[in-house]
């Protein structure tokens, strides 16, 4: 290209020179249209220097302007292989490279606005306030903070002809797909209690529904507590979660119950690998149920697991002088002070609860 | 670039051993996914056996890779088998059920002897 290139002050040059040498010829051969000569060159000069120079610049610049000022602006066409062409070839690229930077950043915007709705809609879901004052038998905080704008994990309590039922849940991974598959599970246990009683009944159908619709890759851990409000006595169903922590007010332990079974989505039929099992509870227990994004949180200077036995340690030194929110609030506090300055892997749900007069 | 998860596979007369060295979680699982889902697409035999001695971490997101696994195997009518889980990582195992569904192994020489 560079070779092929003839530079304006070259075509000025080649221009003064042919019309130099027009005007020489009239003086030498008509000296009586010298005059008119000059006067021809003159115009020729200009009109030249207005259709190669200015006149292309005065576009070009038209339309820069038009894209500082944000307003539209066209693409130049151009075939020379001056300093004009150069530039309306840059001038081209650039612009070209704008439309398609702008294109990026409007889905971005868009997908960043899809991706709050849904998050909204996730919150939405939660129950509201997150707590359970008003019900006959407990005292309850639950709170999750998701590692992206989709969380995989999931709370809910509800209640339903006398019986409460509790349950804490956590997708494989976190973001979209995590959600979607907890959004998903969170309805089904809804439609599944109104036709069951039993905790394990909704769990072994809401499993085979999961099996059959999500990929194998996919499963959810969850842990399901149904509290009878007659006859005031837990019982729980494991599908794979974490354990559940027991303090006992009487002793002052902190217990961790297995919470047993095999993850919804893991096996076709769960219906011989869960049970439901009782839950032995006084009054001034504390419950806590919590997902593995808590005790994996990794220490932001040396990459250690906060893991289960500090998460013990923290029930026992609060539960005797806190309430549900005071023992949430610090265990909370406590897991973020670890793992400053790490970033947060996974996401994290703490529910605490306490069984009342 | 931090490598996580490294992968040597070796055959150890009929047995195919897939040896992990590192932590089975999201970033460590993308740095041996290729070759992972190349090793099992493309097994033959009748056992594939992953040696866990060397992993130090798993979590859910390694779970579900070793559920995916286990599942297409058996869709063929394969089996996986784990050897050499450290305490940890066996107990991520207990806890979700996957040792309800993976035969588990203390290291090679229990399998072996097993057999």
């Amino acid at each position: 290209m560079r070779f092929l290139m003839i530079s304006l002050a070259r075509k000025v040059f080649l221009a003064f020179l042919i019309v130099g040498g027009l005007v020489y010829a009239v003086y030498r051969f008509l000296p009586e249209f010298f005059v008119y000569g000059v006067f021809g060159a003159l115009v020729l000069i200009l009109g030249f220097l207005w259709w190669h120079f200015f006149r292309p610049l005065k576009a070009l610049m038209f339309e820069v302007q038009n894209l500082l000022a944000g307003k539209p602006y066209k693409k130049i066409f151009s075939l020379r292989i001056d300093e004009v062409g150069v530039l309306s070839y840059f001038f081209n690229k650039v612009t070209a490279s704008l439309g398609e930077v702008s294109g990026d950043i409007k889905d971005r915007r868009r997908m960043i606005g899809e991706l709050q709705i849904a998050s909204q809609l996730q919150r939405d879901i939660l129950p509201e306030g997150a707590t359970l004052n008003d019900l006959v038998g407990m005292d309850l905080v639950a709170k999750t903070k998701p590692a992206t704008e989709l969380g995989g994990d999931i709370y809910n309590f509800f209640t339903l002809r006398d019986r409460t039922f509790i349950y804490i849940g956590d997708v494989t991974g976190h973001g979209v797909a995590a959600g979607l598959i907890m959004t998903m599970v969170n309805s089904l246990i809804a439609v599944f209690a109104d036709l069951y009683d039993s905790p394990y009944e909704i769990l072994v159908n809401v499993n085979r529904y999961i099996k059959r619709h999500v990929k194998k890759a996919m499963f959810m851990t969850l842990v399901m507590l149904c509290w009878d409000n007659k006859t005031q006595k837990m019982s729980y169903v494991g599908c794979g979660h974490e354990h559940i922590l027991v303090y006992r007010a009487a002793t002052g332990v902190c217990e961790a119950i297995v919470a047993g079974g095999v993850a919804l989505g893991m096996v076709p039929d769960n219906s011989k690998v869960i049970k439901e099992l009782p839950l032995d509870l006084a009054v001034g227990d504390l419950v806590v149920l919590y997902s593995d994004g808590l005790t994996e949180a990794r220490n932001g200077a040396t990459g250690e697991l906060f893991g289960l036995e500090r998460l013990k340690e923290l029930v026992v030194e609060y539960a005797p002088e806190d309430e549900p929110e005071g023992v949430h609030y610090k265990i909370a506090t406590r897991v973020s002070e670890y793992c400053a300055g790490h970033d947060q892997g996974d996401d994290m749900t703490l529910i605490v609860m306490k069984i009342k007069n | 670039m931090n490598i996580n998860l490294k992968i040597e596979v070796k055959i150890e007369g009929k047995t195919t051993v897939a040896k992990f060295t590192g932590e089975f979680d999201k970033a460590g699982f993308s740095d041996v996914r290729e070759e992972l889902m190349g090793l099992i697409s493309g097994f033959k035999g009748a056992r594939l056996v992953f040696d866990f001695t060397h992993v130090r971490f798993i979590n859910s997101e390694g779970i579900g890779f070793l559920m995916e696994a286990h599942s297409n195997l058996k869709d063929n009518d394969q089996q996986l088998v784990i050897v050499g889980a450290n305490a940890h990582v066996l107990d991520v195992f207990q806890t979700i059920g996957l040792s309800d569904l993976v035969p588990l192994y203390k290291s090679m020489k229990d399998l072996t002897e097993l057999e």
